[in-house]
């Protein structure tokens, strides 16, 4: 079959050029329809029960998802003039587009006892105390959150916009909108104001993303280049070597963008994973294509000869990559599914670039005395002949230690792996250090934590929302979970409010309730009391603590209001943006090791069955699950848990390892068939040095290709990157240490077995 | 009563408008109201309390010959309020009736008006009750040139005589 294929390439070279140029058309269009995003607004949708219920409970309540925190530092405090500039910000920011309320220290209110009416605490600036009323700010809590700092120093506006605005892109003029008016701020008074907040920080993430994907493939297309050079000692071999990996990028890009996936932070890294797997493959064809050219060969049976030979490894190092890809397919995120589907693609574009174009370029290009100069120069693999025969040979002599000492530590590494736990952070996707998380995490330090977890309150029957049994009951359950855990949480309800009233000296009663309730905007009213007026909502004020922390919180909160049997309210299950997040990352993370699980049976099946070898299936198992077995050993004992960016990683990493053990398969086969009636040592050593060099090469290719994430702001990308690359380097130590001696060991109590059975 | 104030205000912005045609002297038209407007001053949320800033951004729209749509927000610095009225003229444009509402409020607000010499007077249809006061308020508009809409309006204590400065606004294009 590739033989047929090659020498269709190789007789119609104007066609594949044609092709090529076609398909560069349609990816160019593509390309410009890309589109750039968190993955946030998909990354939990489903059908699962918990988004259900956290639908519902947006239907019910105001999410805090589009609050907006604004942070304002003043070295010297408040003063009466900054009060005043602090003043006309509020003001300046509740008229801007899409904003819904504003919550500052302007929207506190006192019980006036004179009146019996409420009043706002900052009424007249200039003939007031000050300290005193500061002071009086920091004490009165609406939301559970302080609005002023203890120092006196810092104070924060939260704003609310509209809910429309959950999709970051109508946000954009908002923020926009902030950030002029908060520069405009900093720059005319004394005073420094910082925007951040979910949204803000989603939009950083977003232009990350957009900024990685120029700069990563660059950079893995230059680092390719450096490396192919270093290999072929040939600028014309290296560029030469670039441009199907090249064209796989763009093809990858244009499919992307054509089919409208958005790139986002789950798959960022796809292209340039495409750029270095089509540049290994290539590398691999391009060894051939020198060893074919060296041999004397002319260029169209050399060309013919290395690609039949090397296409079948390439085409099936592809598939396995692209089965790793069809795997996430389990999951139940709609962003992790269009990541199987678009990886599984993107792979098998890359593949027919690779196929169809690496031959026609270097049959084109060798007609070029330069190129075909450098195509039968000698290299330094090649003097190293000697060298490699005598390594594969002295390992071959000690392969039961080596196979041992192999599952050996395939078994430990297991045993420590099994423990491992998911973890996921609500801004893991964005540098600790970066502004906008350090103005959130010292707000946070004195306003107390922005994200909570959500127990929606439904009245039982037909009862008034304000009846005193009803405040009552939720009152009881409001106060248990403030002393739950040494009160380690801040909790807010209409019991909150209550409370307000009764420490500003005035009765709990519901007219006065219903006075408060009056003058709190809607966004603010609604994170209290159910839009359709029939429940309440109970908030305990979490920090992002991780998702595992969270569950477990939740599950010890839930044990505790059933500890508080109620009759006139039904207290639901939590939910929230915090505790969806955290449910919903522990399955998916669960469901990639699944998928890992799937393409870790798939692949082998699929090795024994292209080569015909169940022998080959078996042996492919060990070499390629130990680099697997031996990171999750390494992030267990680092404490680092299973995350996003680690499961997927090591699924893809695990189909693109396969790689190297697939390209020793087909040269094994290659030589067995080449050298009938020879030792099975002495086949597995000509293969192995064969291949060896080839093997290190794409390894380099691989991980150059991948280091090149680095340069990404993005925590989890880097973390992706350099699992990837520990995996890469794993199963090249594994492929070339551990492989032939298990291909030697198998191959021999196989044949111990004919003999018997003889 | 804030909310009331502020449909006053935006009642007055387009009755100023809207009489403009009919007072050919001072050469303007209703079509000229059209756009988006944005001014600042001061108010009292209880027409006897204390002054507040108040900044108002609206945007006017043309809804047919006697008809004209204002939505927008006025905001103080604690909280603000979208407003939406629907105006309609009568006559030769000499008088002027509205229908208000703003946001968090189930009651919609009737206001009558009249152009006089200089400007446009408005008033609440009929008194109210607030901070156990029944008042009333009368709010003057002035157009000293085509891009510039000063507002003020004055309320008063229907029991005890006692006036009070409400609120003053100045909006511009």
């Amino acid at each position: 079959m590739f033989a047929g294929f090659a020498s269709l390439v190789i007789r119609h070279p104007l066609s594949v050029i044609g092709m090529v140029f076609c398909a560069l058309v349609a990816a160019a269009l593509g390309m410009s329809q890309l589109q750039f995003d968190d993955g946030y607004e998909g990354i939990f949708s489903s059908r699962t029960p918990e988004y259900q219920r956290y639908l519902a409970f947006k239907r019910g309540f105001s999410d805090t998802s589009t609050n907006i925190a604004i942070l304002v530092r003043s070295s010297t405090g408040f003063d009466t003039a900054a009060l005043h500039q602090l003043q006309e910000l509020a003001l300046d920011v509740h008229l801007l587009d899409g904003v819904e309320a504003v919550f500052s220290l302007f929207s506190l209110q006192r019980f006036n006892t004179d009146t019996q009416e409420l009043e706002p605490v900052f009424q007249d600036l200039e003939g007031e105390d000050l300290d005193r009323l500061i002071e009086e700010a920091a004490q009165t809590s609406f939301s559970g959150l302080s609005l002023i700092s203890d120092d006196g120093k810092k104070t924060t506006l939260i704003v609310s916009f509209d809910d429309a605005y959950e999709r970051l892109r109508n946000a954009q003029r908002g923020l926009d909108g902030l950030r002029q008016l908060t520069g405009a701020f900093s720059t005319a008074t004394s005073m420094e104001a910082v925007v951040s907040g979910l949204l803000p920080i989603r939009e950083r993430v977003v232009q990350q993303v957009r900024l990685d994907q120029p700069v990563i493939n660059l950079l893995g297309a230059i680092l390719g280049f450096c490396v192919s050079l270093y290999i072929f000692k040939s600028v014309w071999i290296a560029l030469l070597n670039g441009v199907a990996p090249v064209v796989a990028l763009v093809l990858s890009l244009g499919f992307l963008g054509l089919f409208g996936f958005n790139i986002n932070v789950i798959n960022t890294a796809l292209p340039v994973l495409i750029l270095v797997l089509a540049s290994s493959d290539c590398t691999h064809m391009t060894y051939e294509f020198r060893n074919q050219f060296r041999a004397g060969s002319r260029a169209e049976d050399a060309i013919h000869t290395a690609t039949t030979e090397t296409a079948p490894a390439c085409f099936l190092a592809s598939i396995t990559t692209a089965l790793a890809f069809a795997s996430l397919s389990f999951s139940s995120s709609p962003i992790i599914r269009e990541l199987a589907i678009g990886g599984a693609m993107s792979v098998l574009l890359g593949l027919g670039a690779v196929l169809l174009i690496h031959p026609v370029v270097f049959l084109v290009a060798s007609r070029f005395r330069p190129v075909g100069a450098a195509l039968t120069r000698p290299l330094s693999a090649d003097t190293t002949l000697k060298e490699r025969r005598l390594l594969f040979e002295w390992l071959l002599a000690r392969k039961t230690p080596i196979v041992a000492c192999g599952l050996a530590c395939g078994g430990v590494a297991v045993w420590l792996s099994l423990p491992l736990q998911t973890s996921y952070r609500f801004f893991e996707n964005i540098n600790p250090d970066d502004h906008l998380v350090e103005a959130l995490a010292e707000l946070e330090a004195f306003s107390g934590p922005m994200t909570s977890i959500e127990f929606p309150v439904a009245i039982a029957g037909r009862g008034d929302l304000l009846a005193a049994q009803q405040l009552a009951e939720i009152g009881r359950i409001h106060e248990a979970l403030e002393e739950f855990e040494n009160a380690a949480f801040a909790v807010t309800s209409v019991h909150t409010l209550g409370r307000f009233l009764q420490s500003q000296g005035a009765a709990n009663s519901p007219e006065n309730l219903n006075a408060v309730l009056e003058i709190l905007p809607p966004q603010y009213l609604h994170r209290i009391i159910r839009q359709d007026r029939d429940g309440y909502l109970l908030s305990v004020l979490v920090p992002d603590i991780g998702s595992e922390r969270l569950i477990a919180l939740s599950q010890r909160l839930w044990r505790e209001i059933e500890r508080h049997p109620t009759s006139a309210i039904d207290i639901a299950q939590p939910t929230g943006l915090l505790s969806l997040s955290a449910e919903r990352s522990d399955k998916l993370i669960k469901q990639l090791v699944l998928s890992f699980l799937a393409a870790a049976l798939a692949c082998p099946l699929l090795i024994g069955f292209w080569f015909r070898r169940v022998d080959f299936a078996v042996f492919a198992i060990i070499p390629n699950l130990l680099p697997v077995v031996m990171i999750g050993a390494w992030l267990h004992l680092s404490g680092n848990d299973l995350q996003f960016a680690s499961a997927l990683a090591l699924t893809i990493a695990f189909g693109i390892a396969v790689d190297d053990s697939i390209h020793v398969f087909n040269r094994l086969d290659l030589e067995t068939k080449r050298n009938a009636g020879r030792r099975t040592q002495e086949v597995i050593v000509a293969a192995m040095v064969r291949v060896s060099p080839a093997l290190i090469t794409t390894t380099v290719i691989l991980s150059a290709g991948l280091i090149t994430v680095l340069w990404s702001d993005m925590p989890m990308i880097e973390y992706f990157g350099l699992l990837c690359i520990a995996t890469f380097f794993l199963a090249l130590v594994t492929d070339v240490f551990l492989l032939p001696g298990l291909v030697s060991l198998g191959t021999g109590r196989q044949r111990k077995l004919l003999d018997r059975s003889e | 009563m804030k909310r009331a104030l502020i449909l006053a205000v935006l009642a007055f912005m387009f009755a100023g408008q809207i009489s403009l045609p009919a007072a050919a002297a001072e050469g303007s038209n209703l079509a000229s109201m059209a756009g988006t407007w944005s001014g600042e001053g001061f108010v009292r949320q209880r027409s006897f309390d204390e002054k507040q800033r108040v900044k108002c951004k609206i945007r006017v729209t043309l809804a047919g010959a006697d008809r004209t749509k204002i939505n927008g927000r006025c905001a103080t610095a604690a909280r603000s309020h979208k407003v939406a009225m629907e105006i309609t003229t009568s006559g030769s444009g000499n008088r002027v009736s509205s229908v208000g509402s703003v946001s968090g409020s189930a009651q919609p607000f009737v206001f009558n008006g009249r152009r006089n010499r200089t400007g446009f007077t408005l008033y609440l249809a009929e008194p109210i009750k607030q901070n156990g006061r029944t008042i009333t308020s009368r709010t003057s508009i002035l157009l000293p040139d085509r891009a510039t809409l000063s507002i003020s309006q004055i309320v008063q204590d229907m029991v005890t005589g006692q006036k009070i400065d409400a609120m003053r606004i100045t909006l511009t294009r």
